[in-house]
């Protein structure tokens, strides 16, 4: 088969899963921001690019300088899980910190766009399918002559559902964060009303934290899942002794499964809150027939209560206050914390 | 400390068999003072006899803060425990906003005027 017939074949296979997750997370074909969308998935796709440009310096490096390959030096002190988990925590944070940055990048370009948690998440999970769609071409093409056919199958397969699925929810967990931290200000006045402490700087703490956690859990499963599925590769499938039979058993596998399985249910959790579906306003708000100052007193108010337990007296109010000011984001905190609650 | 001026006093009414009392105040209930004023509230609650009704009257308050709200909704608790009740009579348009918000109106009848209040008793 030429390489060019490999190649094509790779790319229509790479299609495939991008095209069925995206309709199991995107709803709304005819949405008009269809053309933007496009392009954060674009940007995604060049997101392998630094990782292999960094491979290929640093071999047309030591290829010349050999003394500077401090690789083998840490490889033999560290060992081989050492080495595994320094190498695949290194990409995850290469890999995190574009995809972060593209979605960065879209949201400080459309704004308006990004109006609730739900739709950070949407960017992030587009930035993961370009990824994921570059990383399985690069697979598949590498791979496509070495393997036998029910091999091959196994890979594409096994790389369309849970490496692809793995790469969202990746990028899906930041961008949840990246979210929060967009409406800092409605979450720390939201803190401020229940009573929580407020630092001087407590917004640019807020944001950095938000992202920070976004970051090191996104990078932490990254890291987990590939170093997993190298240990696997390395060590093969473990033989157990059941009943005197011995059983070979991919024990690997089985636990990539369950962290993709495991991101996924704590994404779709993320996105079923009511917090996470909340419309934040960000511009061109109602003005509210009451005066902050007695708005403030009803907040104070609802921030007691609520530390309090009385979670359907502050439902209500916060249902009045909306018609008297129905853009007020922090009363929808209240509301979608309330509703969460008393699920 | 902001200044709040208060005037209990006893409202007659041909109206009721029950004693009325007129609590009004004036000027603003903040952090600063509120929890000087309640005590006074709840000593007149604890000694005046069972049936008692109470008329706030508002119409000097200018401001009230949450505690304030949260005292309030306290005293018509204990005052209808002594089967007695709590009106709130002449309140600005703010106040009477944020008693609606908070829902406060649906227990706690509002009224325009002190004849209009004693006639709710």
């Amino acid at each position: 088969m030429s390489s060019n017939l490999i190649l094509g074949l790779s790319i229509l296979f790479a299609l495939l899963p991008v095209f069925v997750w995206s309709y199991i997370f995107f709803d709304t074909p005819k949405d008009k921001n269809r053309g933007l969308y496009f392009k954060i998935f674009l940007g995604g796709t060049l997101t392998v690019l630094p990782v292999l440009f960094i491979q290929y310096a640093y071999l047309k490096i030591i290829g010349q300088f050999p003394s500077l390959d401090f690789v083998s030096a840490l490889y033999a002190s560290v060992g081989v899980a050492g080495w595994i988990a320094i190498k695949y925590s290194f990409v995850a944070l290469i890999e995190e910190v574009i995809k972060f940055y593209i979605v960065l990048f879209s949201d400080k370009n459309y704004p308006e766009l990004i109006t609730n948690i739900s739709q950070a998440l949407k960017f992030g999970i587009l930035a993961g399918l370009g990824f994921a769609f570059s990383e399985n071409i690069l697979y598949f093409s590498n791979n496509w002559s070495s393997l036998e056919t029910s091999g091959l199958i196994s890979l594409i397969l096994f790389r369309s559902v849970f490496t692809v699925c793995a790469h969202i929810c990746f990028s899906g967990i930041f961008s949840y964060f990246y979210g929060i931290s967009k409406f800092s200000k409605d979450f720390i006045e939201f803190k401020k009303w229940t009573g929580q402490t407020i630092s001087t700087n407590e917004y640019q703490k807020f944001r950095n934290k938000q992202i920070a956690i976004g970051f090191t859990l996104s990078i932490f499963f990254h890291g987990a899942f590939n170093s997993i599925l190298e240990v696997g590769t390395i060590l093969g499938p473990p033989t157990f002794n059941l009943f005197g039979k011995a059983i070979t058993f991919n024990i690997y596998i089985v636990g990539v499964v369950l962290l993709v399985a495991g991101m996924f249910l704590t994404l779709q959790t993320l996105l079923s809150k009511n917090t996470g579906n909340l419309v934040f306003i960000l511009a061109d708000r109602y003005k509210s027939t009451m005066s902050k100052k007695d708005e403030d007193v009803i907040l104070e108010l609802m921030g007691i209560w609520y530390n309090q337990g009385r979670y359907e007296e502050v439902k209500s109010i916060c249902e009045r206050l909306l018609k008297r000011d129905p853009d007020n984001n922090v009363v929808k905190i209240f509301q979608a914390k309330i509703q969460d609650k008393l699920l | 400390m902001t200044d709040i001026k208060f005037q209990f006093s006893e409202l007659i009414s041909t109206q009721s068999q029950n004693p009325i009392k007129l609590i009004v105040l004036e000027g603003q209930l903040d952090e600063s003072n509120i929890d000087d004023f309640a005590p006074k509230v709840y000593q007149q609650i604890e000694i005046n006899p069972e049936g008692t009704n109470y008329i706030l009257d508002l119409e000097k308050l200018t401001y009230l803060n949450s505690k304030s709200i949260g005292y309030i909704s306290d005293w018509y608790g204990k005052i209808s425990a002594k089967k007695g009740k709590l009106i709130i009579a002449k309140a600005l348009t703010n106040i009477k906003d944020i008693f609606n918000v908070v829902g406060l109106d649906k227990v706690i009848p509002l009224t325009q005027t002190l004849d209009e209040a004693k006639t709710l008793i």
